[in-house]
């Protein structure tokens, strides 16, 4: 590592150490909500936060942004908060120089280009603990389960895409790496993960795939033979917004494999690229009022949002064994083609 | 390429004859398509209507008494299917069948060629909750047919709500999926989006989707007849090129391959795959219970 790299870590180090954070975050006046306090699976009540990207330049003030939608969800009954994809981006402008380098890597010009992932290794010590001081602690002084988001965060060689669950005292349940990278993702250098995880809490079943894994009904079949019911997708989509180009995610995968879907995004511009998306709770289109697999969804796709619904577990369970067209298998089916049309696909 | 679907939505054809003449003028006058498709339960709506049935009581009913005709009669409606196919210069995809293979009963769909060959067929490989009730068994192949429009394949019934059917046609190199299909009347539009619509999205070939209108004893059937193509192809990024057929037009559009091919060359989803993490769906193959 060069000299100004080792002195450019040094400074991060210093900007996100953990005294200054813990500091901050005690100096929150948070009372416990009790929301899970008691828990009924015909009432679990679920929020996704859509935020809008705002650059800071001291870290405490992306604890307080992360404060108020966590004080917004709670004060809504929420038990299980989900955030977005890449959520420490905010954080970027904590590195000297960030705005020239983003437009060095934009543009592809420079003697030595850095790819984000060389980016991601350098600062995602300092994000991850940004990321796990703050939302450990809001998930724990609140006492409801946080989905943190997705964090780019080093591990050994590569950097992962990789989303962080809280549980209400503040312990790490766990995480689950993105395994399906977008092209830019690929370019960028980041890994993709190679497992799908289901994380049973008092709760229901939970599991938190990222943002392109939602292309693939695959992820839900998975999960939901692990016994998922209630995946979150945390998503950053850098496209303009289009109800179809978004209904392709979440909502299919929703009615195909008969789970609750909690999807929240990022949005916003950040170095010349417009995020758009928004934050919903989906259900089997026999579980909503419309009879559209939509309980909830934010208005706008370019501006911040929160919502939140209520799920009922049991009549999801009701729904899965007595559903009329679905949950029927084909084992032999199975057998026969996905090894090969799979292993087609990975040559 | 141009495509085609028949709903026979205000057919009241009585006859073999008078069904012949039905298709004529539906079918005879129109621009030359390439491919021809019509809805699932047809064979069973024709028997139905040609009185071969008796008086079923329900559809259930209806089934079972189709099973029971003579073999001959099902060749005697697939030579007509042949020689229609062949009048019109037209890949056809005649809708759907039961057929009984020792004590097992299949739906199934075949293709035939512009020459009235019968390229294969595809049998319906999961069942619904009423299919199972009325016994039927699922098949275990989901081929694709080279032809010269290109590779096609055929989904059956209600496995369009299971993605393990387009995902395998999609990787054996489907570019075109027929789909047979028959909705109860009723608001079917979100659960057709669930459907064809969604497989061809995370598979990006396009899908000629036809749905019946109509009755057969007391069940009504209605639903509009799609055409889709990836969104990124099409007007508002809808995925949809063409829809309708419920005022019994054939509903029809033109496909372009090579559009297709450049929203796959923009953005290969096939080749992001990641099947290192796939592993578990290797043996179950459905959305049922582990």
């Amino acid at each position: 590592m060069k000299v100004r790299e080792r002195l450019l870590l040094r400074y991060l180090d210093w900007r996100t150490r953990r005294a200054l954070l813990d500091r901050h975050l005690r100096g929150q006046k948070i009372s416990p909500s009790g929301n899970c306090q008691t828990i009924d699976r015909r009432r679990v009540r679920v929020g996704a936060a859509q935020l809008e990207v705002r650059l800071f330049s001291d870290p405490r003030e992306y604890i307080d942004e992360m404060c108020r939608f966590t004080a917004l969800a709670a004060a809504q009954g929420v038990q299980l908060l989900v955030f977005p994809e890449y959520n420490s981006l905010q954080l970027l402008r904590l590195i000297a120089g960030i705005t020239a380098l983003t437009e060095e890597m934009v543009k592809g010009e420079g003697v030595s280009p850095v790819k984000p992932a060389d980016l991601f290794r350098f600062a995602g010590p300092g994000f991850g603990r940004v990321a796990e001081l703050t939302f450990s602690f809001l998930s724990r002084a609140h006492g409801i389960y946080i989905m943190a988001g997705s964090f780019p965060l080093p591990a050994g060689r590569q950097v992962l895409n990789r989303a962080l669950l809280y549980g209400p005292d503040g312990r790490l349940i766990g995480c689950q790496d993105k395994a399906h990278l977008t092209p830019l993702e690929d370019d960028w250098g980041l890994s993709r993960g190679g497992s799908f995880a289901v994380f049973p809490t008092p709760l229901g079943r939970l599991a938190m795939p990222v943002c392109m894994d939602a292309t693939y009904f695959g992820t839900f079949r998975i999960l939901e033979s692990l016994g998922a019911e209630i995946v979150m997708v945390p998503i950053a989509n850098p496209e303009p917004y289009n109800f179809w180009l978004a209904l392709r995610g979440v909502w299919p995968r929703v009615q195909e494999s008969q789970v609750f879907g909690v999807k929240s995004a990022l949005v916003g511009s950040l170095f010349g690229r417009t995020l758009t998306g928004k934050a919903g709770v989906f259900a089997p289109l026999e579980l909503t009022q419309r009879r559209d697999g939509v309980l909830a969804e934010t208005e706008s796709a370019e501006r911040e949002g929160f919502v939140a619904a209520t799920l009922d577990l049991e009549a999801l369970r009701e729904l899965k064994a007595n559903h009329p067209y679905l949950r029927d298998e084909n084992p032999a089916l199975a057998r026969k083609y996905f090894p090969a049309v799979y292993g087609q696909a990975s040559r | 390429m141009r495509v085609r679907t028949l709903s026979f939505a205000g057919s009241t054809f009585t006859s073999r004859q008078e069904y012949l003449d039905y298709l004529d003028g539906c079918l005879a006058s129109r621009e030359k398509c390439d491919l021809l498709v019509f809805p699932a339960l047809l064979s069973l709506l024709l028997a139905w209507r040609f009185g071969e049935l008796g008086s079923p009581g329900d559809l259930a009913e209806a089934v079972r008494a189709l099973v029971r005709l003579p073999a001959a009669w099902q060749d005697d409606l697939a030579e007509t299917h042949r020689a229609l196919a062949r009048g019109l210069s037209v890949h056809l995809v005649p809708g759907t069948s039961f057929t009984v293979e020792g004590d097992r009963v299949f739906q199934e769909a075949c293709l035939i060629s512009p020459e009235g060959e019968i390229l294969g067929s595809q049998r319906q490989v999961f069942l619904s909750r009423e299919e199972r009730q009325w016994e039927l068994s699922r098949g275990e192949e989901v081929p694709v047919f080279a032809t010269e429009l290109g590779m096609l394949g055929i989904i059956v019934g209600t496995d369009a709500w299971y993605p393990e059917t387009g995902r395998v046609l999609a990787l054996q190199g489907a570019e075109v999926v027929c789909h047979c299909g028959a909705l109860p009347a009723g608001e079917n539009c979100w659960c057709q989006l669930a459907g064809m619509w969604a497989q061809v999205q995370q598979n990006q070939f396009f899908c000629v989707e036809s749905q019946l209108a109509a009755v057969i004893a007391g069940r009504e059937f209605a639903a509009e007849s799609l055409i889709h193509a990836p969104c990124e192809m099409t007007a508002g990024y809808t995925g949809i090129v063409a829809g309708g057929g419920l005022s019994g037009e054939p509903l029809e559009a033109h496909l372009d391959r090579e559009a297709r091919l450049g929203v796959i060359r923009q953005y290969p989803l096939l080749k992001l795959l990641d099947p290192a993490a796939y592993s578990p769906l290797g043996c179950r193959g459905g959305g049922g219970n582990p």
